[in-house]
């Protein structure tokens, strides 16, 4: 009988010989716990969020904590269930804005949106805001996060609102900002609706907005 | 040494020291943004070292600093160029130069670079960055390594001789600690963080090594020469400590930052410490250090936080980009009053950020702080 507590805290103290073992014996047996299997996983990213509030873990192991989920999905993504209630996801739009070609923040904030069960749409780095609206407008996406490290930064993501008004879609979309210059002054300038230094603040706003649709 | 020139130096030391001073130094923390500052492109600027010359020229005459941490000589495009690199990519539109990241070592290596570094180095690292280098562009690199050089003590000498600046610090004592190589130049940002993990001893033991035969050998012989007409005895930059836990930094870091530290201690020097990103979750590592030897510049600590803690260490920083580049000349030198009133004896007044982007600040607002930070004695 497979101990998926025993898995949610290998997935949350980073043990990967751990996890890997145990979701590779999940598959041998034929997958059909994948789903328990996941849902155990999520617990252990959790855990991961927990310890780098508290000081614990730090960047480099959030790094190693996506790296780690990223390997769980691919061992147990043929067994897990598509579609339905359960499978129903809420799209979001995640990327690092122009000009702006760091992705580590925003690949460990993807990793821990996914875990908590969103679709994120990654559009990448040094992303125009033109292409985020299309992006929304194209796919009904009402969550936009956006990501940056430079200071430059901060003129990309005001231009990136500014692109949502003038598309006359600002009122149906939430968008958050996160990154090294990102403070709430800097929100105000940017006119986003949160920001976020932390990814478990991000992965916190954005199911409070998911849960409002 | 000049009159000006030694009142300078001595304004840095003394404030590196906590000691009362008749006023506050202030130091640039310019990069980038100095040439889209001046009527030159980027790629002028960076490949023309008569323009840069100009260019660092000019931004001395208006805004009249007391030191340069960079004088136009970061990013020596030129000679990377010639070994067919194409890592630093200018970007005139968006007004950027962005250095790619490449990693050039598999983390499986480590026994090897331990084995024989040099020899690691030069059939390994190198061929992986530079494939397609030939004898003939080795030779045109080191020739323009040479110019490099040469331009580099040009700009010295000016700052030295024609401004009575004092230079920040020796290239020659420039510290590197070992974990800045791997997750800077070697590994990147998300290999050394598996690696941290998968193959922690080894980093350890390839880091012993180049401590103790190549980072604190060069530290010693700096320290045995003279460096009094600095504004620091020793210098460096942590970057990739951004990533790692306080147990992290205990295990892959701390050792040889301390070790240094105790040397700068025992030989009576100074270090001046960059720390990119945020120091505060380091700070009980630093609290012992006996005051007067460590220079902490800060990017995005709270600084007035850093000094109630840290009340031993010299903090150098405070000055925002949102203001100088967002705020009014007069929100900008009330903002400066408040760093230096409050942050009292021990502080270097010098802007958080490497100043980079057109937006980091405006012409007149640098010239109103400036003029102010010159002018006001507490």
């Amino acid at each position: 009988m497979n101990d998926f507590e025993a898995l949610s805290a290998a997935m949350g103290g980073l043990d990967e010989d751990t996890v890997l073992d145990f979701l590779n014996q999940v598959m041998s047996e034929g997958g059909a716990d994948a789903e328990k299997a996941m849902e155990a996983c999520q617990k252990g990213m959790d855990i991961v969020g927990s310890q780098f509030e508290s000081g614990e873990f730090f960047v480099s192991d959030l790094i190693y904590a996506g790296d780690l989920m990223t390997q769980a999905v691919n061992i147990l993504k043929d067994a897990l269930i598509k579609g339905g209630e359960s499978g129903t996801k809420t799209k979001m739009i995640l990327c690092t804005v122009k000009g702006d070609f760091h992705d580590i923040g925003k690949n460990i904030v993807k990793s821990m949106l996914e875990a908590e069960g969103f679709e994120v749409v990654d559009l990448g780095i040094d992303v125009a805001p033109e292409t985020i609206v299309k992006e929304a407008k194209g796919n009904d996406i009402t969550i936009i996060g956006l990501s940056g490290v430079l200071t430059l930064a901060i003129d990309s993501m005001k231009e990136t609102v500014d692109a949502f008004v003038t598309a006359g879609i600002r009122e149906s979309v939430k968008i958050i900002i996160g990154g090294a210059p990102v403070n709430e002054n800097v929100c105000e300038i940017v006119g986003a609706d949160h920001w976020a230094k932390s990814p478990q603040v991000t992965v916190s706003t954005c199911r409070s907005w998911a849960s409002l649709t | 040494m000049h009159e000006i020139y030694k009142e300078k130096r001595d304004l840095f030391r003394d404030t590196t020291a906590l000691k009362k001073t008749k006023r506050t130094p202030n130091l640039s923390n310019f990069y980038t943004w100095k040439i889209l500052d001046s009527e030159f492109s980027l790629k002028e600027a960076m490949y023309d070292y008569d323009k840069m010359e100009t260019l660092t020229r000019e931004f001395h005459n208006r805004y009249q600093f007391d030191a340069y941490i960079d004088l136009g000589v970061r990013n020596p495009i030129r000679i990377t160029d010639l070994l067919g690199s194409g890592y630093h990519e200018i970007d005139e539109k968006n007004e950027t130069i962005n250095y790619v990241d490449h990693v050039v070592m598999e983390p499986e290596e480590y026994p090897e670079m331990l084995k024989n570094m040099k020899k690691f180095y030069w059939t390994k690292i190198f061929p992986r960055k530079y494939p397609n280098v030939t004898a003939e562009m080795l030779k045109n690199s080191a020739m323009e390594f040479a110019q490099f050089g040469q331009f580099t003590q040009r700009m010295t000498e000016i700052f030295v001789q024609e401004y009575h600046c004092p230079a920040v610090f020796n290239v020659n004592s420039v510290a590197l600690i070992p974990f800045e190589t791997f997750h800077n130049s070697f590994r990147g940002i998300k290999g050394i963080s598996m690696d941290l993990r998968r193959h922690g001893d080894e980093l350890l033991d390839v880091s012993d090594m180049m401590f103790e035969t190549i980072t604190y050998p060069k530290i010693v012989t700096a320290f045995d020469s003279d460096t009094s007409s600095y504004v620091c005895d020793t210098y460096t930059a942590l970057l990739g400590y951004a990533i790692l836990s306080p147990k992290q930094f205990e295990k892959y870091y701390w050792t040889y930052l301390k070790k240094i530290i105790d040397l700068a201690v025992e030989k009576n020097k100074t270090f001046f410490i960059f720390c990119e990103n945020t120091m505060m979750r380091f700070a009980d590592f630093f609290q012992d250090i006996p005051a007067g030897h460590v220079v902490l510049h800060l990017e995005d600590d709270d600084i007035f936080e850093v000094r109630k803690r840290l009340p031993n260490v010299c903090v150098a920083g405070g000055m925002t980009t949102e203001l100088l580049g967002r705020g009014t000349p007069k929100e900008c030198v009330d903002y400066a009053k408040h760093l230096i009133d409050e942050l009292g004896d021990g502080y270097i007044f010098t802007q958080n950020k490497m100043m980079s982007f057109r937006n980091d600040c405006k012409r007149g607002n640098l010239i109103a702080v400036n003029d102010f930070v010159r002018e006001y004695t507490r």
